[in-house]
């Protein structure tokens, strides 16, 4: 048969492999800069766009969608084409899809220091961007299936199912969670509210991780894994099971994030029962990856490659095992809200993400350029620099989650909490956070070899861009029907196996979310559940500006050390009308949800100009531009209108008069932190946002002082 | 205490029950199928990545698997 010839563009590879370095050191940098800020809060210099609030959603996306995705798209567009025995579809398009990623980073790299946040987690961008997203994401959809469908190889290879996988699911995620109303260019409320609005963002959020951080993974596994190793996958069945599993499973267990919340206890256990399942299609890829090196591991102890890929497998194994355990609600009830869970995710992260990446790129690199590493040497003291800084960064956190956990959880034998105090959980663990930035930094450092050491490579290499192949055509006829054929039918199709998986994604999401829909109407409403006044509303957009749900919950869970502590657990009928929902994921800080009437006016007042005068050796930045900004009440008028659209019951025609109703709060707050000594003013924002804070969890104590007329 | 919202959805408690039967459908088939693909087709199929016909690719791999000598120099 006559061979047609093709070429590979190495080029997109090139670029894509340099924005995974550039912004893998800016992600982990800026992580580094914040758990410093942990321990020295002064690091915040006192501007607003230094706040560990506003700056975690930036390490959070910097290394998620920038550092990650840019190494999916580098092993996507190197081995896609190679597996398909066919260059990329559109050159235009991969192009289309590198700038516009990297335009979307720096856009959020912007907008997210400058306090531009929805405050959803991993979805933190605004609307324009969200759509943007929307847009390169169907870019490399159109050029990754026009790929496969031009192909020459007629069995798309189990990586690429893990692609197709991707793709579908995180579309279905991302516009699914990014469902919001503009008020302005850069803010919007999602349509959803409290606990539909948790469910949703949890659904996302845990499908992020499962189909951005573990997926494309996967695939890059099954790809570049027998590569280093040069010899096949252990079991190519075991990859089908383990891929058919994994999807499906994967997209029921994101309610595990809720555990004790005021989410339907059903929902809660579904999570949890999936999240134990899900342990088995983790483990076969594990299995199936480790054991790819049977009989080769001489090699594991001389190839740093292969060191990276077999510690990051072995990670990958670790954080799945853990993700079920933490699910369990017993083992959750001690470990949500702490710095445990900071561990597992960066057990995931620097551990699978991380390793698996660097190791591809010292198989990649030589490579490309047509040349050998330049050091081994360097790459093993990477290796061993960048585990040290894994098992200094998770112990540490595990430490300082478990102890804090257990100091909020003491009783004295009176029965009283040992430890009523927050700020006394917080520099017990102090230690911790040092060790931690230290774990960060020597992981960083060996970054900082590597990408010496690519340099070097590359350097005495010379890159090709194009690289040129030659293959049949693919034939087009129709193979027998054979007993057993029909998952390779599906293999040979690449538009079927799309439909197929978004079918078994959704109806896990089906499945999971629409009860959860149909509850809006069953959430019994609390009588005494009002809307939020003009002057709160505004000052819950200036609590999401500054990202204080980075640090503090609002979600009182049904334990007796928390309502000790914080009050009445949180019922799903107090966040009818939360655009977006506040719950929170961590306690560096106290919850909040009762912080209503807990402090004057004017402790809230000086608390956020110096949180050490009131609470000596806190670990809160200050925000003393809150005192001097005046707050903007121009869109007061448009919020109030998009608040009733999205449901809430404001009287007809109350975005008119709802000024006037903020300008007279403000005027009662002021006059009272004046009585106390405080020289506030009643249009500077710190005086809406004390407003929101004291009506915090208010409602259901049956006051009605703050309600809409 | 969040079982009366649940309760108050008409058959909520079938949700999960379908879930799982759906589940197990499915991987049951995807086991069937997978038992029953054609032996030497699984080989043919895990070997795509490593169908490689880029000699200079073969070279350096192989450096890399006797350790190549002139990676050691720093």
């Amino acid at each position: 048969m006559e061979l047609e010839k093709f070429s590979y563009d190495n080029e997109i590879v090139r670029k894509f492999g340099l924005a995974t370095v550039v912004w893998g050191l800016v992600g982990m940098l800026v992580g580094i800069f914040i758990a410093t800020q942990l321990f020295v809060p002064s690091l915040s210099f006192n501007l607003p766009f230094l706040t560990f609030g506003r700056i975690r959603p930036l390490h959070t996306n910097a290394v998620i969608f920038a550092f990650v995705g840019n190494a999916i798209f580098m092993g996507v567009y190197y081995s896609l084409p190679r597996l398909c025995k066919a260059s990329m579809f559109s050159k235009a398009l991969s192009n289309f899809h590198f700038w516009g990623w990297q335009l979307i980073i720096v856009a959020a790299a912007i907008s997210l220091p400058m306090g531009f946040t929805t405050s959803k987690e991993y979805a933190e961008l605004e609307w324009p961007i969200d759509i943007a997203i929307a847009v390169v994401w169907i870019a490399f959809g159109i050029n990754m299936f026009g790929t496969i469908i031009k192909r020459r190889e007629k069995h798309m290879y189990v990586a690429i199912w893990f692609y197709i996988a991707t793709w579908v699911t995180v579309t279905v995620l991302h516009v699914v969670n990014s469902i919001e109303l503009p008020v302005s260019f850069l803010k919007s409320y999602p349509v959803y509210a409290g606990v539909q609005d948790a469910l949703v963002q949890w659904w996302y959020g845990h499908n992020a991780v499962a189909f951005f951080l573990t997926t494309p993974y996967l695939g890059l596994m099954y790809y570049f894994l027998p590569k280093a190793a040069n010899r096949p996958i252990y079991s190519y069945r075991l990859s089908i099971i383990h891929f058919w599993a994994l999807i499906f499973i994967y997209i029921w267990a994101g309610p595990h994030h809720l555990l004790y919340s005021a989410l339907p206890y059903w929902a809660q256990s579904l999570g949890t029962v999936f999240s134990i399942m899900l342990i088995a299609p983790s483990w076969g890829g594990m299995i199936n990856g480790l054991l790819t090196l049977r009989g080769a591991w001489d090699r594991v102890r001389e190839d740093p490659i292969l060191k990276f890929m077999v510690v990051a497998v072995t990670a990958y194994g670790m954080a799945t095992f853990e993700g079920p355990m933490l699910s369990l609600k017993n083992v959750n009830a001690i470990a949500h809200f702490t710095d445990w869970i900071i561990a597992h995710v960066h057990i995931g992260a620097l551990g699978w993400n991380g390793f698996l990446t660097f190791g591809i790129l010292y198989w990649l690199i030589p490579r490309l350029w047509k040349t050998n590493l330049y050091s081994r040497k360097l790459a093993n003291f990477h290796f061993w620099i960048g585990t040290l800084g894994i098992v200094f960064y998770a112990s540490s956190m595990y430490w300082s989650g478990i102890t804090q956990s257990l100091m909020w959880k003491q009783f004295t034998p009176q029965g009283l909490l040992q430890y009523p105090n927050f700020l006394e959980t917080v520099l017990q663990i102090i230690p911790m956070y040092i060790i931690r930035m230290i774990g960060g930094s020597l992981y960083l450092t060996g970054v900082v070899v590597m990408v010496y050491n690519l340099f070097k490579t590359a350097k005495r290499g010379s890159f090709q861009k194009e690289e040129d192949a030659e293959a049949p055509p693919m034939e087009l006829k129709r193979e027998p029907f054979k007993k057993g054929s029909r998952h390779r039918w599906l293999e040979g199709k690449p538009l079927q196996f799309i439909v197929a998986s978004l079918v078994v994604v959704l109806i896990g999401g089906i499945v999971e979310m629409v009860p959860t829909f149909l509850i809006k109407s069953n959430i019994p409403t609390i009588a005494s559940v009002k809307p939020y006044t003009p002057l709160e509303l505004q000052g819950r957009d200036i609590y999401i500006r500054e990202a204080c749900n980075s640090c503090h919950s609002q979600l009182i869970r049904p334990f007796r050390s928390e309502t000790e502590r914080y009050g009445e657990y949180s019922k799903a009928g107090e966040f009818v009308y939360d655009h977006p929902f506040l719950w929170g994921s961590k306690r560096t800080g106290p919850d909040l949800q009762r912080e209503g009437g807990k402090y004057p006016n004017v402790w809230h007042y000086l608390h956020m100009e110096n949180p050490q005068s009131m609470s000596p050796g806190s670990i809160m930045p200050r925000f003393p531009w809150l005192l001097t900004n005046d707050l903007d009440t121009s869109y007061t008028r448009k919020k109030i209108s998009v608040m009733r659209t999205l449901g809430v019951p404001y009287p007809d025609g109350y975005e008119n008069v709802a000024n006037d109703d903020l300008t007279k709060q403000s005027e009662n707050i002021a006059l009272d932190l004046q009585k106390n000594g405080a020289p506030a003013e009643p249009n500077k924002e710190i005086i809406a946002l004390i407003a929101y804070l004291q009506r915090l969890g208010t409602d259901i104590k049956g006051d009605s002082s703050s309600s809409v007329k | 205490m969040f079982n009366n919202y649940l309760q108050a959805i008409e058959g909520i408690e079938i949700y999960p029950v379908i879930g799982l039967i759906i589940f197990l459908i499915v991987f049951i088939s995807v086991v069937v199928w997978v038992i029953k693909i054609d032996k030497n087709y699984i080989r043919e199929a895990e070997r795509i990545p490593l169908d490689n016909d880029n000699e200079a690719d073969e070279t350096i791999s192989l450096k890399n698997l006797t350790g190549g000598s002139n990676e050691t120099k720093v």
